[in-house]
């Protein structure tokens, strides 16, 4: 393994990647939760 | 700066402080939305009482005219990721995306005129042509992009794209039919302003795609990248064209392996829920088949990034042979379980199966990269497509077809699917093969050429 100097990043920097996974993941999450309960009633 | 010179790769290129992380959330963004199309069938029965309301009445469309609708949605979507595919390499993913979110959100506008006035040719040019060209671009538009930015891990990179297309009907499903009910009144349906607000959704969503997209500088590098490279000799180093590339057998070798993963796939998808209910009689009701075909859908979804991830590590094709023998053998072992009247090892059974369907379409833009190289490795996505087309006229027609034959000859419901589940098992021993004689491209196809695409990038 090659060892490589990390660069220091602006907080904005790991703003925009929170909020960009955010604005994805929370809709994705709430779909997954939606079919997750749906599910449930398989084993009821 | 004016908006189409805003959507030029030109400006595109990343700065210093972007990090490649974004560009998956960006993709995503595009699949997610896209994914919708898997959920249109929450609109057929609406669809089907626009005059009457709450019944059909005469003049209402039949359920069967609907279903033209997602079948020429689909079409489309083949046509224009097949035909697309060279113009999108040429402009670059941020141009492709926007047309990608015009198309689509437009169509869904252009389909609401068509409800609110009745006119079907309206809706099926919205939502059937116009939205799925926004498919079939949307589709191909961020495989390219995201295979450069993530050399090292491909397989990844493209599987979380491609698992937001698993992921969208998830989101779409239950919107549309939150947004159905608050809209419903006692003279509509509820379905053509949901169209509305939900093409306008899409658009803002898509947009940030848009906006977010970057394509690497050129000779850019990831760090430790070196490390994933030295160790696959079966990766070309040159790059193929996308014409030359449809000459190679390894190509239809490839369309083939698409074609029956997906076949075997989506034809026990369409039949999930009759299926388990007259397996199990008695014991599984419509809501818990509901349930059923909920479990499937996310291992639809998480099959596309779990396989296409481990592709990265144990190899694309050693992924695909896993999906074939593990496929046929759970095809020839799980009408068993219904027979022993097991619900979990059967329900098991299938999320293995339906994770592997997932995981066929996710792994395969990694496979092409390592075949034909990246520069026009989504054009040559887009022509591979048409494998979809074929599988998802073929798998349907298969099981239904098999199934009502069985059915007329005397055969007990909950045994019809036997003899579908083992013709899918053979499906996948021939694909097996197929992806057995895959071997690394000649040298002979790589082109030497320095397309426009190239120098603009690499």
């Amino acid at each position: 393994m090659i060892e490589v100097e990390r660069p220091q990043h602006s907080i904005g920097f790991y703003l925009r990647l929170i909020g960009a996974w955010a604005l994805v993941g929370v809709p994705l999450g709430w779909g997954v939760w939606q079919v997750i309960q749906r599910s449930l009633g398989l084993f009821h | 700066m004016s908006l189409l010179a805003f959507l030029d790769r030109e400006h595109s290129l990343a700065g210093d402080d972007y990090s490649r992380w974004l560009v998956p959330p960006a993709a995503l963004a595009i699949h997610l939305s896209i994914g919708q199309a898997y959920a249109f069938s929450v609109f057929n029965l609406p669809l089907s009482r626009s005059l009457g309301i709450t019944q059909s009445v005469a003049g209402d469309w039949k359920l069967s005219t609907i279903g033209w609708v997602f079948s020429i949605a689909i079409v489309f979507l083949g046509l224009s990721a097949a035909l697309f595919g060279s113009w999108l390499e040429r402009v670059g993913p941020r141009k492709a995306m926007f047309v990608s979110a015009v198309c689509f959100g437009g169509g869904f506008e252009v389909g609401a005129l068509g409800i609110a006035s009745h006119q079907f040719w309206l809706l099926l040019l919205g939502y059937g042509v116009l939205g799925g060209i926004g498919l079939g671009i949307g589709y191909i538009s961020p495989v390219t992009t995201l295979i450069r930015w993530f050399p090292d891990r491909p397989g990844m990179a493209t599987g979380m794209a491609i698992m937001g297309f698993g992921g969208g009907a998830m989101i779409a499903s239950p919107l549309s039919t939150m947004l159905m009910a608050r809209f419903k009144t006692p003279t509509s349906t509820g379905v053509a302003p949901t169209f509305v607000v939900m093409g306008a959704l899409y658009f803002a969503f898509m947009m940030f795609g848009v906006f977010s997209v970057r394509v690497p500088r050129p000779n850019w590098r990831p760090r430790l990248s070196q490390r994933a490279e030295q160790r696959r000799p079966f990766v070309i180093t040159g790059n193929v064209t996308a014409g030359r590339a449809i000459r190679t057998p390894q190509f239809w070798l490839l369309w083939a392996v698409l074609c029956l993963n997906v076949t075997a796939g989506i034809g026990v998808l369409g039949q999930a829920s009759p299926m388990i209910q007259e397996m199990f009689p008695g014991v599984i009701s419509s809501g818990a088949a509901a349930g059923f075909v909920g479990l499937l859908s996310l291992a639809n979804m998480g099959g596309r990034f779990f396989w296409s991830s481990l592709s990265d590590f144990i190899g694309r094709k050693a992924v695909y042979a896993t999906f074939f023998l593990l496929g046929a053998a759970l095809y020839s072992v799980v009408p068993r379980t219904g027979h022993m009247g097991n619900v979990a090892l059967f329900v098991a059974g299938y999320v293995v199966i339906l994770s592997m369907y997932g995981g066929g379409f996710a792994t395969i833009p990694a496979y092409l990269r390592d075949m034909f190289g990246t520069i026009q490795v989504g054009a040559i996505h887009g022509r591979l497509l048409t494998a979809w087309s074929t599988a998802g006229i073929l798998g349907p027609v298969l099981v239904n077809y098999i199934r009502e034959y069985e059915i007329a000859h005397g055969v007990p419901k909950a045994d019809a699917y036997t003899t579908t589940m083992y013709i899918m098992a053979g499906l996948l021993v021939v694909g097996f093969f197929c992806n057995l004689f895959v071997h690394r491209v000649d040298e002979r196809h790589v082109t030497t050429e320095q397309p426009a695409s190239i120098t603009a990038t690499a």
